[in-house]
């Protein structure tokens, strides 16, 4: 319907303006990056970004989908068929939306972070300003999180989801060089997907139900975090231990 | 890049704006340049990364490759102190006090090799391999297995190891002196050294008769080998 509706916009504009061409902005050629290397997406695509940042005031009401893309396109003076600067319609739009976000945390975070003295404090402030990132499109995001859901799209989302853990975990201070880094990732990417969740039917005034559900999935992690130690210290000193014993018995040389 | 960070305002805190568009709660928006700025609307962090403590900006690609190079240098140090480890269990116990301290000073540089490594994970934001316990294990195995076979076997291992690592640090120097920032000068460095102690290794294995064990050319082919198999592994994974 929405099509038609269009479609008889643009014919009414025809007949009345026969004289004027209407104006049809071209999409700009992308910009090669200078960099050292010639990579493949070392472009920057002002217009595209413009169509899409602008789509993501319409999901609000048209929902995440390539009809937001195309009436934001339309918006902005170019051809309906701009929809193509998101080729997977709502998939890509909503990637747009968490590189968008990331990026918004990133900055917004910038001069804050040596205010915590403590990293998980660190952490739990990052964590909630990127959730805050997704509040204005919380009615919208259950739709967005089953579209992540769906099989075509799950290695996208775990690529966005470990970036995001990644550097999160970056932003606060992680130096972790061995296994650990493995281990801390996955946990606050767990945390942040449960947050995320929540937040989505939290109902409660100031959304201070989800912050109370981070802070304690936070000492959850902590408290997960203490317990894995003390477990390979005492693992450690038992082996130290038994190894001695069988050393002193002869059983191993020393 | 210098005219985005010039333009980003640095004064107060976004409030948390409950509005339908999320750019407006930001920073970036609340600077009158916005509105007419086109280039505002890039994207600041998305397709660079920052490392060494915000001192250099490297783009995806660049980042890529450092990344590859530290997490599979972190590897393979892991690897070699575990080698030296696994030799030293089996030769330590034969008397020979030259030998054992031999190993223990070649494992002592190793060990140096691995922190200089984990610094550098640090530094330059590199997602360690998930087969780094795998390599300590695999390499203590290794270790202890040619030193079985005898002294002239276990520095065979040693020389084969050493060989193939003397070429991927040459590889990897060849790469990184195609990039020109002056914040990788200390890896750049640090790699050659690292790169200069294990031809060192590779000497002392030759003069402590590694030429002369049994089956020489196999055990040297299948270890080395074994090693570029390796390399290529924690590379991806």
């Amino acid at each position: 319907m929405t099509i038609r509706l269009l479609g008889r916009a643009v014919a009414t504009r025809t007949v009345a303006n026969q004289s004027i061409r209407p104006k049809i902005r071209h999409l700009q050629s992308s910009v090669p990056d200078s960099s050292g290397f010639s990579g493949r997406d070392n472009t920057k695509n002002n217009t595209n970004l413009e169509i899409l940042d602008l789509a993501l005031t319409k999901v609000h009401d048209l929902g995440w989908s390539s009809t937001a893309v195309s009436r934001a396109a339309t918006e902005l003076g170019y051809s309906s068929m701009a929809h193509g600067v998101a080729p997977d319609g709502a998939i890509s739009l909503i990637s747009h939306f968490m590189d968008r976000a990331l990026d918004e945390t990133c900055i917004e975070v910038d001069d804050q972070l040596h205010e915590f003295p403590d990293t998980s404090e660190c952490l739990r402030f990052i964590c909630t300003t990127r959730l805050k990132q997704t509040l204005p499109y919380v009615q919208r995001w259950p739709e967005a999180a089953a579209i992540l859901a769906q099989p075509q799209n799950v290695p996208l989302a775990m690529r966005h989801l470990t970036n995001l853990s990644s550097q999160m975990w970056y932003l606060a201070g992680d130096k972790s060089t061995r296994i650990d880094w493995y281990a801390r990732r996955s946990a606050l990417a767990a945390v942040y997907l449960s947050t995320e969740l929540f937040m989505c039917e939290d109902r409660s005034p100031n959304h201070q139900d989800t912050w109370r559900f981070l802070k304690q999935r936070f000492q959850d992690m902590d408290k997960a975090e203490y317990i894995g130690s003390k477990t390979v210290a005492f693992g450690e000193q038992f082996s130290r231990n038994l190894y001695n014993i069988l050393a002193s018995r002869g059983y191993v040389s020393h | 890049m210098s005219l985005i960070a010039a333009l980003r305002p640095t004064t107060a805190r976004a409030v948390a704006n409950k509005s339908i568009s999320c750019l407006a709660s930001s920073k970036r928006l609340q600077s009158s340049y916005a509105a007419h700025n086109p280039y505002l609307k890039d994207f600041v962090y998305k397709d660079t990364v920052r490392v060494k403590d915000g001192s250099l900006t490297l783009s995806k690609d660049e980042h890529s490759m450092i990344d590859r190079f530290i997490r599979v240098n972190q590897a393979g140090e892991t690897a070699a102190v575990s080698i030296y480890q696994g030799q030293m269990a089996i030769l330590g116990n034969k008397g020979d006090i030259k030998l054992t301290e031999l190993l223990e000073h070649m494992r002592e540089q190793e060990v140096v090799h691995l922190d200089i490594m984990d610094k550098h994970i640090a530094d330059f934001r590199v997602r360690p391999t998930i087969l780094q316990p795998a390599a300590a294990v695999g390499g203590y195995i290794l270790g202890a297995t040619s030193a079985l076979l005898g002294v002239k076997s276990a520095m065979t291992c040693t020389e084969a190891v050493e060989t193939r690592i003397g070429m991927h640090y040459n590889d990897q120097l060849r790469d990184l002196y195609k990039l020109k920032y002056p914040q990788l000068d200390e890896l750049k460095q640090s790699i050659a050294k690292c790169r200069d102690e294990e031809l060192e290794h590779l000497d002392t294995a030759v003069e402590h008769g590694s030429q002369m064990a049994p089956l020489y050319k196999l055990q040297f082919e299948l270890i080395k080998g074994g090693c570029g198999v390796a390399i290529w592994l924690c590379e991806r994974i």
